[in-house]
């Protein structure tokens, strides 16, 4: 289904310097009238003007007294609905503005209300018993620095009766993960937005609830309970998806949890400083080595003689990173410390960490096709820790300091503008850290060289096949292969109502694209662009703005 | 590591969670059954807990004929705990479901080899939440409520919430047997990105220790305040307010629904309801000066009056659904509330050191010109002496006495706080707002919170007296409307009473695990501290120490619900159905009591 939206402009009569609107409100798919729902109209540049009506028994409604604009027209529903946006492509895509003038009178607007979609089924012990207050969750992939990422879009708990539902969906591609909760936790949390905007919520990682198991031989077995995806798999690349059309309502989707019960193990060791005394007090962490959507964060404390015991920890690989804070060695306020292990089928033990104080890094930065004498007000540069689980962080450099990265401890980073605009080069020594990362043992002797480049932009329009302007379309800026693991190297934009666009980037050679739809994200995925890539149009960004640039819209 | 637990049996399996290196002790089998039938439950959690200070715990899983053995158990004395889904959490010599239990003392020479521990199972309610037209209502806010009595008074206290799906429906679930209350609300715009709930387990019941712990006690005051005048202005929107099924926003009017273990209460729908919504509008003002407040740091809010519910971890003033801060404008001095429902609220104020509140009464328009005074609090200084013992200092028993002061009536979010004497005997509370208070030894409420009030620390210790100059604050309560010219005199008595004596049935049989209560006379009702309750043994027979000299009534019931003793109309059913008794300094008394039979204890709120 391409257009929703069927759009009656009748220009009848000036009447004034305020124009008028009106239409219908109706479910999409049966076109029956809805009543109760709010359609509002948003001035797109003066927030606080907004005017709203609420539609009547037969689905009408009108809005009068608008002032001349460029305006966002919805329509929301207190029931299971999506939000419409006038001129969207798809319930699941963004609308476009629409232009009112003085005198004009807007009639037979027509907004088609998407219902939502739900997914509900029981969750299972191995013996098939329910299980009550597990938490179930909807997810979906997005791209993220190229790669498909699971990411959670509501989450939920069973009833007593093993029962969950999944409920207000949007229509699209579903994975269903459930997990076992500690027992002894006496309040739960639910996730569940309403359907009207796409929305996903930052989750941290798990706190895996540890059990005991004593066998015959009076050893101790510890177990986690780790997500389960739906048919009933641990791993992710397992997991079957449900695909999901507008208002459908998928019944029956049981699945059994018992695989998630998983033998865990602990990791036991010494954190030592670099002449070999023991440092009590470090926080230690173990985590994955390729961290994916499931990710356990499993934490421990040295104790005074330096040794570290975490319990909790499933075959796989991991680093154990630990941190000490409060001047533990000379000349340091922080140390920290890393090593790599993999845990197989028993626990570890003797694992030595050695912290070394953290050190700083020099840098030098050339401002790029900025004013001479150019003096930054603000923003930065990141070395962001890899692995990165949850949001990213790591010492970073203020443009309005000093030109050096402080609080450096061993381990592997990549560097990213925090605000400082287009980052064009990284190098330390012979290596462009901007493509390689920054790999690090100790303090590097070399300064970090960085070229930051002034942002330039290029303006155009979307057409179609038969040169009509594209609204909505979505215009990607994608740098040369070499830079396509990067995110920060791409930039996208949506076309306004008369398809026109409008894109800033730093200097350096690029393609544009235009697609009418596509997921977002899904440019940076090498698999999607290579069958798009000789549809795209080479530019070459400079300190000017460059104008009228005309893309042919993907279909 | 030493790991010594051995699972005895293939299907068994026994987990330690704290080691130790002990590894020949006892061993301890049993088995768990649903009460009422022989059902054995299978996959319970048992546990093992010392009772001492070390918190050694041993557990075990029941295999599917409901047995479970511990073994290797070092001698002391234990808890015996059991957890599982869909029941409510057990202990060994539970008496009553939630009751306290019995310690085991595990020794060389006895091993336990046939516990029987019974469960309660859960129940559960469900329904629909339709809005004015008929729709379902998605994302409504629903509670499972119950009344929890306190010093006397009765508070509705939210045991379970949940939110509706999209077809409107919702679930509550995993609740002790017991008589509940449904109250709906609609979606709280607020909360819908990140909705929290509290999903209790079976074995959670509120208890009114929670509430003890609640520190903020005295920080809204009473000052005398102006009736506020009103006028009406147009009205502007309409909010959500609570509706108790079947179908009242009053909450006299909601329909208690009597859970029995294991039922299903299905078909609880409730319709919603908006009101028109109002404003208040008024001034904060210093009760000396007549200054009117502008300051940044002058807050205003309001809360119900009573509170509308007790919603566990919340802070006091938000104790219902919609706690809400004014907007004060420093340039007028003027504060507003929008979107008021009509009801029943305390408007408090606070800046600095200074506070004050006001009771108002939202009706069916704006309240306008709406007068909250404000003031600094008192010190309230006092002394304590023990009868008997001579007036030197460093008394060990001085030492661990308490003196509480709590709000009367009763506001169980604002809790108790409380002094402790100095070695010559003088207490002080800072910081104590206008208003009325009753004053006591602490602990008010007994230690597991749940039933006795009375009980005091050291045990034998009772209050004897509390004057205020010529005022008998420990019977007529303390009135603070200024600074108090003279000290509080509390006298403690040492030298109390005792009571012991069987309980039989209509047919003179004696009456096992029966709720026996010790109430004082009429004259004496408002001294919550005089309450006692027992449960009896298999005998029949119970024993109550230290009782403070006076005049007394005993009842005993089977079945009623937990406290609902303090209500004073269930009281007034039974007055003449219990047995005077009269207790003197160190007298004890033995009494032959006949149970109460209560075919149907329900009575109108």
């Amino acid at each position: 289904m391409n257009v929703l939206w069927t759009v009656l402009f009748a220009l009848l009569a000036q009447t004034g310097t305020t124009a008028s609107i009106e239409g219908i409100v109706v479910k999409l798919g049966t076109g029956e009238p809805l009543a109760r729902a709010t359609v509002t109209l948003r001035n797109d540049n003066n927030v606080r003007l907004v005017l709203s009506a609420t539609t009547g028994a037969d689905g009408r409604f009108a809005i009068s007294n608008i002032q001349t604009g460029e305006y966002r027209l919805q329509a929301s529903h207190p029931g299971p609905y999506m939000l419409a946006d006038y001129g969207q492509s798809k319930p699941t895509r963004r609308g476009s503005l629409i232009r009112i003038t003085a005198g004009q009178k807007v009639t037979a607007l027509r907004l088609e209300l998407a219902p939502t979609s739900s997914i509900s089924g029981r969750i299972l012990d191995s013996d098939g018993e329910p299980l009550g207050r597990v938490e179930v969750q909807a997810l979906q992939h997005v791209y993220d620095e190229g790669r498909k990422v699971l990411v959670t879009m509501q989450s939920i708990r069973t009833n007593d009766l093993g029962e969950y539902r999944l409920r207000l969906l949007p229509p699209g591609r579903y994975y269903i993960r459930a997990t076992m909760q500690n027992p002894d936790e006496q309040s739960s949390q639910i996730f569940v937005k309403p359907p009207q905007e796409r929305f996903t919520f930052y989750q941290p990682a798990f706190v895996p609830y540890i059990s005991h198991r004593a066998l015959e031989n009076g050893e101790v077995e510890d177990f986690v309970d780790v997500p389960v995806y739906f048919p009933g798999t641990i791993d992710s690349e397992m997991a079957e998806p449900l695909e999901i059309h507008i208002g459908e309502n998928r019944i029956g989707m049981d699945f059994t949890i018992g695989s998630g019960h998983r033998r865990a193990h602990r990791v036991r060791g010494k954190i030592i400083g670099s002449t070999g005394q023991p440092v009590q007090n470090a926080a230690v962490e173990v985590v994955p080595r390729n961290p994916d959507s499931s990710v356990f964060r499993l934490k421990g404390r040295s104790a005074e003689d330096g040794s570290f015991d975490v319990a909790g920890v499933v075959s796989g690989s991991y680093f154990v990173l630990a941190e000490v804070v409060g001047e533990p060695l000379r000349n340091s306020a922080v140390a920290s410390g890393r090593v790599s292990i993999e845990v197989a089928d028993q626990d570890l033990a003797n694992i030595p960490v050695v912290v070394v104080p953290n050190f700083t890094i020099a840098a030098r930065v050339v401002f790029e096709a900025y004013p001479e004498n150019y003096i930054p007000t603000g923003g930065g540069v990141r070395l962001a820790r890899e692995p990165v689980i949850g949001l990213p962080s790591g010492p970073t450099m203020n443009l309005g300091g000093t030109p050096e990265f402080a609080g450096v401890g061993p381990g592997d980073y990549r560097i990213e503008s925090a605000g400082a605009g287009f980052l064009k080069s990284a190098r330390l020594g012979t290596s462009d850290i901007l493509i390689d990362g920054l790999h690090l043992d100790r303090q590097p002797d070399d300064p970090i060289e960085i070229v930051l480049a002034r942002a330039a932009s290029v303006e155009g329009r979307v057409v179609d096949s038969k040169q009509q302007p594209v609204p909505n379309a979505v215009v990607v800026l994608v740098p040369p292969p070499n830079s396509r693991r990067r995110a920060d190297r791409y930039a996208f934009t949506a076309t306004d109502a008369s398809g026109r666009f409008r894109i800033q980037k730093g200097p350096g050679d690029y393609k544009l694209f235009a697609w009418e739809d596509i997921e977002p994200g899904a440019w940076q995925d090498p698999a999607v662009i290579r069958i798009y890539e000789n549809r795209g149009q080479p530019i070459s960004l400079n300190s000017n703005t460059q104008q009228g640039i005309e893309l042919r819209v993907i279909q | 590591m030493k790991a010594l637990l051995v699972a005895p049996l293939a299907l068994l399996m026994v987990i330690e969670t704290v080691l130790s290196s002990q590894t020949n002790g006892i061993s301890m089998q049993g088995i768990v059954l649903r009460a009422g039938s022989h059902e054995p439950v299978s996959k319970a959690y048992v546990e093992l807990c010392s009772a001492g200070g070390n918190s050694r715990v041993f557990a075990a899983t029941t295999s599917e004929d409901g047995r479970f053995v511990i073994r290797n158990a070092p001698p002391g004395r234990y808890e015996l705990i059991v957890h599982r889904i869909g029941y409510v959490t057990a202990k060994y010599g539970q008496r009553r479901t939630a009751g306290p239990g019995e310690l085991i003392t595990l020794d060389d020479a006895t091993p336990f080899e046939d516990l029987t521990i019974e469960m309660t199972p859960t129940a559960a309610i469900s329904g629909r939440i339709y809005d004015g037209f008929g729709e379902p209502v998605i994302g409504a806010k629903v509670r499972a409520i119950k009344s929890v009595y306190q010093q006397g008074t009765g508070t509705l206290t939210e045991i379970q919430s949940t939110v509706t799906d999209d077809l409107g429906e919702y679930r509550l679930f995993w609740l002790p047997p017991g008589r509940y209350f449904v109250s709906a609300t609609g979606p709280d715009p607020a909360t819908d990105m990140n909705t929290v709930f509290n999903e209790s387990r079976s074995d959670f019941s509120y208890r009114s220790s929670n509430l003890l712990s609640t520190n903020l006690s005295l920080n809204y005051p009473d000052p005398v305040a102006p009736i506020p005048q009103t006028r009406v202005v147009p009205q502007q929107s309409e909010v959500y307010v609570p509706v108790y099924f079947p179908t009242t926003i009053d909450r006299r009017g909601a329909l208690p629904i009597d859970l029995q273990a294991g039922a299903e209460f299905n078909g609880v729908d409730i319709t919603l309801q908006r009101l028109h919504a109002h404003r208040i509008r008024g001034t904060i003002v210093d009760a000396v000066t007549g200054e009117v407040l502008r300051e940044q740091n002058t807050q205003i809010l309001r809360s119900h009056n009573p509170p509308m519910y007790i919603e566990p971890e919340t802070p006091p003033y938000s104790s219902d659904s919609y706690p809400s801060f004014g907007l004060l404008d420093q340039r007028t001095g003027i504060f507003e509330m929008r979107d008021v429902a009509p009801g029943n609220y305390y408007l408090i104020a606070q800046s600095g050191e200074r506070s004050g509140r006001v009771a108002v009464e939202v009706r069916d328009a704006d309240l306008e010109d709406v007068v909250v005074s404000i003031a600094k609090r008192f010190s309230l200084r006092g002394h304590v002496t023990i009868e008997g013992r001579s007036s030197a200092t460093d008394d060990p028993v001085l030492a661990k006495l308490k003196i509480s002061l709590r709000r009367d009536p009763f506001i169980p979010a604002f809790g108790f706080v409380s002094a402790s004497p100095t070695s010559d005997g003088s207490f002080t509370f800072e910081s104590v707002a206008p208003g009325d208070y009753r004053v006591g030894l602490e602990p008010i409420l007994s230690q597991d919170g749940n039933t006795a009030a009375g009980q005091t620390i050291p045990r034998g210790l009772y209050t004897k007296s509390i004057h205020e100059g010529n005022n008998d604050v420990l019977n007529s309560g303390l009135h603070l409307t200024r600074q108090p010219a003279e000290s509080l005199e509390v006298v403690v008595g040492m030298n109390s009473g005792s009571l012991s004596g069987s309980v039989v049935d209509e047919n003179q049989r004696p009456a096992a695990n029966v709720l026996v209560l010790l109430a004082p006379d009429i004259a004496h009702r408002n001294r919550t501290d005089l309450f006692q309750e027992v449960i009896t043994d298999t005998s029949g027979r119970f024993q109550i120490e230290f009782v403070p000299p006076g005049d007394y009534k005993l009842f005993s019931w089977k079945t009623i619900e937990d406290d609902i003793w303090q209500d004073p109309g269930f009281m007034q059913t039974y007055e003449n159905r219990g047995k005077p008794i009269r207790v003197r300094e160190g007298s004890h008394e033995d009494v032959s009591l006949v149970l109460i039979t209560t075919p149907d204890v329900t009575h109108e709120r």
